[in-house]
């Protein structure tokens, strides 16, 4: 293979920014030297950005607005139907209770009929309103205990993707996943497991959950140790991760969670936005970033998963307290756009005076937003904090 | 070459900074409407769906290359974001919800079939013929894309056009590795390059 056809094959990477220090500068020193490859270059880079911001030429038909329309107003006419059967069948049901109390009245005191008929028709008044009441408690009371009943989704499917698997210590060909289960995969194993209606879940080696509950929105995991990827859908979401005291709750993503044998978590989320819980402290954590929750450091900073080496020294340093004003000089010197919810985070663990340094980055990297001041976000207010936080996640 | 790198160039920061003007006013009656739709209100929803429909359909035209489909699909991502409003959370864009709703419901459907099925079973019962609508498009590139053979025009646009990571594309379609896509995506660049010459 020639030079350049090597350099050729790394150009994709090298435009991506994903190479070596070193091949970076090999790259680099062979494009400004063969023109060739600097034009393939350019080519490459040209291209890519044609398809980024492609001005479309597909016009969006205008039937497209029509039909989703259409669709709503069929939806609203079923449930208007519907609430018309249902209207009926009760209206039937009372007229029903009515007639059998007035022929039982007219049986009873058929002689006194004018003498009492003011109190009958009173006292059929007071019963066609019990009777009422009762249909609709006893209707209300069977629709919620039958909602909850069809909520149960338990077994759940399992998807061997290679090696054997135990189910509650045995090893065991069974695909199904009841509620209670723990499942564990050995060595060199990994499987999946449909969650229904939420999504699934990847088991890798060596790893074990629990599924403590099988609920449609209220699923809940117990990993036991080992690594777990979940990947759940935004349509119905409510999937509850717990491992040791740590929950991890989610509203539609796609994130991992491992427990390692020093009893720390860790969580990265991959798309999407997870809720971090310990000890009822409660942390975002954002697409592309991670975090470490152990037993007696707590829930530590949040880190992206791009962070350079020097800001991640930097971190670690800071929170084990190693030099920490040193630290945070560094920290605000090695950050990047991707590293904003990290320095967010760090707002609240610093000292008023170093807090204003951090503001200032922050500000330099992403302004902030009508609404939000600096008094603000110096005194901590949460909803100024999310409100920033929000600006910045949609531009990351 | 050097002009047109740069007219690009220009072009993209324009749509940008248009872009985030255009947020920025929105978002708060984008929220407004929002709020209205989650109490029922059709009429606001509708409002949404005109201001996020010239994003879905094209997203959903180039991932099936297929006219029909596209229509129907991006009729049912809409009714399915109505459905499943209760759901969104405030701190999420609703551009991004959306987007995530039309990736995930077009790749299964990609996968599955099933509104394809559905649509030639309609067509049949017509007595039409059930051939895919090619789509068309001004743009050269744009129809390149759509003569792509499947996989690899699902790469392509969900990543140069749609700014997904290759991890991000691998976990949506669940089998392929990243090495995979990143080979895919080299091989249809250089196509699509040697083409546009």
């Amino acid at each position: 293979m020639t030079k350049c056809e090597e350099i050729a094959n790394l150009l994709d990477e090298f435009y991506e920014g994903t190479l070596s220090d070193e091949l970076k500068t090999k790259v680099q020193e062979h494009l400004d030297e063969c023109k060739v490859c600097n034009n393939e270059y350019r080519l490459l880079n040209n291209f890519i950005l044609k398809a980024r911001y492609l001005q479309t030429g597909i016009t969006t038909p205008k039937n497209i607005e029509e039909g989703i329309s259409d669709e709503l107003i069929k939806r609203s006419e079923q449930e208007i139907e519907n609430r018309k059967t249902f209207n009926k069948a009760q209206l039937n049901q009372i007229k029903r209770a009515m007639r059998q109390q007035i022929s039982k009245a007219d049986l009873i005191e058929e002689e006194k009929e004018r003498k009492r008929r003011k109190s009958v028709s009173g006292g059929i008044g007071v019963q066609i309103n019990f009777i009422w009441f009762i249909v609709i408690i006893v209707l209300s009371v069977s629709g919620y205990i039958y909602y909850e009943l069809s909520r149960y989704n338990s077994p759940w499917d399992i998807k061997p993707e290679r090696g054997t698997y135990k189910i509650n210590g045995l090893e065991t060909d069974l695909r199904l996943l009841d509620e209670g289960d723990r499942i564990e995969t050995g060595n060199g194993s990994r499987l999946r497991v449909n969650i229904p209606n939420a999504g699934r879940f990847e088991l890798d080696e060596n790893s074990s959950v629990t599924l403590q509950k099988a609920k449609d929105e209220d699923n809940i995991l117990r990993l036991n140790y080992g690594t777990l990827s979940v990947f759940s859908s935004v349509f119905q979401p409510g999937l509850t991760v717990n491992s040791d005291s740590v929950t991890v709750h989610d509203p539609g993503s796609i994130f991992k969670v491992s427990l390692d044998k020093k009893s720390q978590t860790t969580v990265e989320v991959v798309i999407g936005l997870v809720d971090v819980t310990f000890m009822s402290k409660t942390v975002k954590i954002a697409r592309g970033y991670k975090c470490d929750i152990s037993e007696d450091k707590g829930i530590m900073i949040p880190y992206h998963k791009y962070a350079s080496v020097t800001f991640m020294d930097a971190l670690n340093n800071f929170e084990n307290g190693n030099n920490p004003e040193q630290n945070l000089q560094m920290i605000i010197q090695s950050a990047k756009e991707t590293d904003a919810l990290t320095l967010l985070c760090l707002l609240g663990e610093v000292k008023p005076n170093n807090r204003l340094i951090l503001f200032d980055k922050l500000n330099e990297l992403f302004l902030m937003p009508t609404g939000v001041t600096q008094q603000g976000v110096m005194q901590l207010n949460p909803e100024m904090l999310n409100q920033w936080w929000d600006e910045i996640e949609w531009q990351l | 070459m050097k002009k047109e790198l740069i007219s690009i160039l220009e072009i993209s920061q324009l749509e940008l900074t248009d872009r985030d003007i255009l947020e920025n006013v929105n978002s708060n009656y984008i929220n407004y409407l929002i709020e209205l739709s989650k109490s029922g209100r059709r009429n606001s929803f509708m409002e949404l769906c005109k201001l996020n429909i010239d994003m879905v359909y094209p997203m959903v035209l180039r991932l099936a290359a297929d006219l029909i489909l596209a229509r129907q699909l991006t009729i049912d991502i809409f009714i399915s974001a109505w459905d499943n409003l209760k759901h969104h959370r405030a701190d999420v864009p609703f551009h991004e919800w959306l987007k995530g709703i039309t990736v995930y419901m077009t790749l299964e459907e990609l996968r599955t079939k099933e509104r394809k099925k559905k649509i030639d079973k309609l067509l049949k019962e017509k007595g039409e013929k059930i051939k895919p609508k090619q789509p068309g498009s001004k743009n050269k590139l744009e129809s390149m894309i759509f003569n792509l053979e499947q996989s690899r025009r699902v790469i392509v646009v969900l990543h140069d056009m749609e700014g997904y990571s290759c991890q991000e594309i691998s976990d949506f379609l669940g089998e392929t590795s990243c090495k995979k896509i990143n080979e895919s995506l080299k091989v249809t660049r250089r196509e699509l390059m040697a083409k546009m010459k």
